[in-house]
């Protein structure tokens, strides 16, 4: 929270970290098991709920169980929970890294375009009838995910070409672009009368059906992220401050941007290929994150991967069980509990954020 | 979520077309259409605009196909249909108002509250547009009669509502006989990116109970809804039944195989899977009997065979 302190942290010119450090094992903790938890909740809880004895049961494939359970657990639940879990926490960091990046406590992964950007990715597959898949999924993961790529890309482009300031140029140009391809969207929609509710579904984002497959798929591209973005929290901390401080201590802020920017928008763009649009979890967790560790993003980047991953894991229980067997959609779930929240904390904390 | 909230506000009008004095081909004629509205035509239509392919359907059936003059996109059936000229397509942002206008059309009938904004304007601008709304067989042989009626084919429409009546109560005698051990458990997948499937009031929720089946969403009440692939594997239906959307064409054991915890379900490890034309199973017109007659045959073959079919 104080930024010289952390800027000095940052700097590496001195080694301060100690006080935080040991809240972060104590909530880190806390927060783990809380996962822990959430996930065994999420293994019991849908259209079928399981006690624990059962789930106990089914867990260990037990013949005694019943095989309708072990079915539903192993091949639905767990896989469905984990991808949940691993979404929430690659959203989280995607928020986190962009938040930094751009200065800005709006700067979640869909304010910059990649919401927008996959939305036309997937429509377009719709519309033109794109039928090849990739790493055995359907042909709408690969193209909301491109979709969400190009559009971050192109947002960057504009404001790297704009000059100014090109933090503010990037978040006018994410928003403009999130207009027009909004718009094509909606064109296209109507230009061949597309059925609206496999878009929808797209838009407002699902687990429904996801097996082992997209699991298998997903967790190597939230880890690479992850990892890139862990290596660099000192530049993002110094970037934090400002890109002329971050400048004259040598930081080659460029670089450093790009490098962020890419491995926030894998991991952003990952998230919509596998579920769709997901909101408000990018933007919530790493200000709940930041609330309760502070700005370092050493602390920041997993404390907030794992409350994203706690708050997917309820959002998807929610989506799964609210009007069983009929399924929500979980982008409805998030914003239905985020909004609200976040409502709540931007008035505690007198309409200021990060 | 709109359309049923509209199904709960308006009362349909479906008894007034019975209750219409008979007077066989004497004009003006008047009924209250699907949307509640008075529907006044002063003499026989000669130049008929449908505005969803059911309609378009009944209107060709009737006989009068020789007077529509401006039809969907979307109406492919029968095959003469698609050379009418197009109004549009079928969502009601899709129609172009114009072009219905230019039409010149002295009748025009139109879906249900999805098109209410485009009844509204067309119907300020003189043109008598009747709205129809079918929601079961009932509404379906009513929407005839009254459609009959305001294009003047009122015997035809007789006709043809008394052999759609036989029909169907003909699948209905027969699943009558199906003892309740022997029914068997339904799964109709309307959709499958999102699973879609279909709740107890849906017209093809009907089909399946008429057909004798029990449909595993019969808990539902929601039309169409998304469901949780757990809740399907957990009913364990034993025939999956589907059309043959425009998106993922035939359902097969190999697709329904290979999705997480599917090769459980009786249907899958059996076989029993079939697929049926669309376009009898989800249009409200009169090949919505057809629709059944496949879906009772896909069911039973054998009971439906014993009946000479």
């Amino acid at each position: 929270m104080n930024r010289s302190r952390e800027f000095s942290a940052a700097a590496g010119t001195s080694g301060t970290e100690p006080a935080s450090g040991r809240r972060l094992g104590g909530w880190s903790v806390l927060l783990g098991v809380t996962l822990l938890l959430s996930m065994a909740a999420s293994l019991c809880l849908g259209a079928v709920t399981l006690s624990f004895e059962e789930l106990w049961t089914a867990l260990r494939r037990d013949p005694a169980g019943e095989a309708v359970q072990q079915v539903i657990l192993w091949d639905l639940r767990l896989p469905r929970t984990l991808l949940a879990a691993a979404v929430g926490a690659g959203l989280a960091i995607a928020g986190t890294a962009f938040q930094a990046i751009f200065r800005n406590a709006l700067a979640d992964p869909y304010v910059i375009g990649a919401s927008s950007g996959a939305a036309l990715g997937t429509t377009l597959a719709l519309t033109l009838g794109w039928s090849t898949g990739f790493a055995g999924l359907g042909p709408l993961p690969p193209a909301a995910f491109l979709g969400a790529l190009a559009a971050v890309s192109v947002a960057l482009l504009l404001a790297e070409t704009g000059g100014g300031s090109s933090v503010t140029s990037l978040l006018l140009a994410g928003t403009a672009l999130g207009a027009m391809l909004s718009a094509a969207v909606s064109f296209l929609l109507l230009w061949r009368d597309q059925p609206w509710f496999q878009v929808f579904n797209w838009l407002l984002g699902s687990f429904s059906g996801r097996g082992w497959s997209h699991v298998a798929v997903a967790w190597p591209y939230f880890a690479v992220s992850f990892v890139v973005l862990w290596f660099t929290a000192r530049p993002l901390d110094a970037l934090t401050s400002g890109e002329e401080t971050a400048r004259s201590l040598g930081l080659r802020v460029r670089a450093v941007r790009l490098l962020v920017i890419g491995a926030a928008t894998l991991a952003a763009g990952v998230a919509v290929a596998m579920s769709g649009i997901i909101g408000f979890v990018g933007l919530i967790a790493p200000h709940i994150a930041r609330l309760l560790f502070g700005a370092g993003h050493r602390r920041l980047l997993p404390a907030s991967a794992l409350l994203g991953a706690i708050l997917l894991v309820w959002a998807d229980i929610g989506a799964r069980s609210v009007l069983a067997p009929v399924e929500v959609p979980v982008g409805i779930v998030t914003a239905g509990i985020g909004g609200p929240f976040f409502l709540f904390l931007l008035k505690r904390r007198g309409g200021r954020l990060a | 979520m709109l359309r049923r909230l509209a199904v709960l506000a308006i009362v349909w009008g479906l008894p007034a077309s019975t209750a219409t004095v008979r007077a066989a081909e004497s004009w003006p004629q008047v009924v209250t259409d699907g949307l509640g509205r008075s529907v006044r035509i002063e003499r026989k239509p000669l130049r008929v605009v449908s505005m969803t392919p059911a309609n378009t359907e009944i209107l060709f059936a009737l006989g009068a196909g020789d007077r529509v003059v401006g039809v969907t996109s979307w109406c492919t059936y029968p095959e003469e249909a698609k050379s009418r000229p197009k109004i549009g397509g079928f969502a009601a942002t899709t129609i172009h108002l114009e072009a219905v206008v230019a039409l010149r059309p002295d009748l025009v009938i139109a879906g249900d509250e999805a098109q209410s904004l485009v009844v509204g304007t067309l119907a300020q601008l003189g043109i008598p547009v009747l709205s129809v709304k079918v929601r079961d067989f009932a509404g379906l042989y009513a929407v005839i009669g009254q459609v009959g009626q305001l294009v003047g084919e009122r015997e035809a429409a007789e006709t043809l509502v008394g052999s759609l009546r036989r029909r169907v109560e003909a699948v209905v005698a027969r699943s009558r006989l199906i003892p309740p051990e022997k029914r068997l458990r339904v799964y109709w997948e309307v959709f499958d990116a999102p699973v879609m499937s279909a709740g107890r009031t849906s017209m093809v929720g009907q089909l399946i109970e008429l057909a004798g089946g029990i449909n595993v969403f019969a808990d539902v009440r929601e039309e169409y809804p998304q469901v949780n692939t757990e809740a399907v594997v957990a009913r364990n239906p034993e025939v999956i039944l589907g059309a043959d959307m425009t998106q993922g064409g035939a359902l097969t054991v190999e697709i329904l195989r290979a999705r997480p915890g599917w090769s459980t379900i009786a249907a899958v490890r059996e076989g029993r899977i079939h697929t049926l034309p669309a376009d009898p199973t989800s249009r409200p017109g009169p090949r919505l009997v057809d629709g059944l007659e496949k879906v009772a045959a896909a069911l039973y073959p054998q009971t439906a065979e014993g009946a000479g079919r």
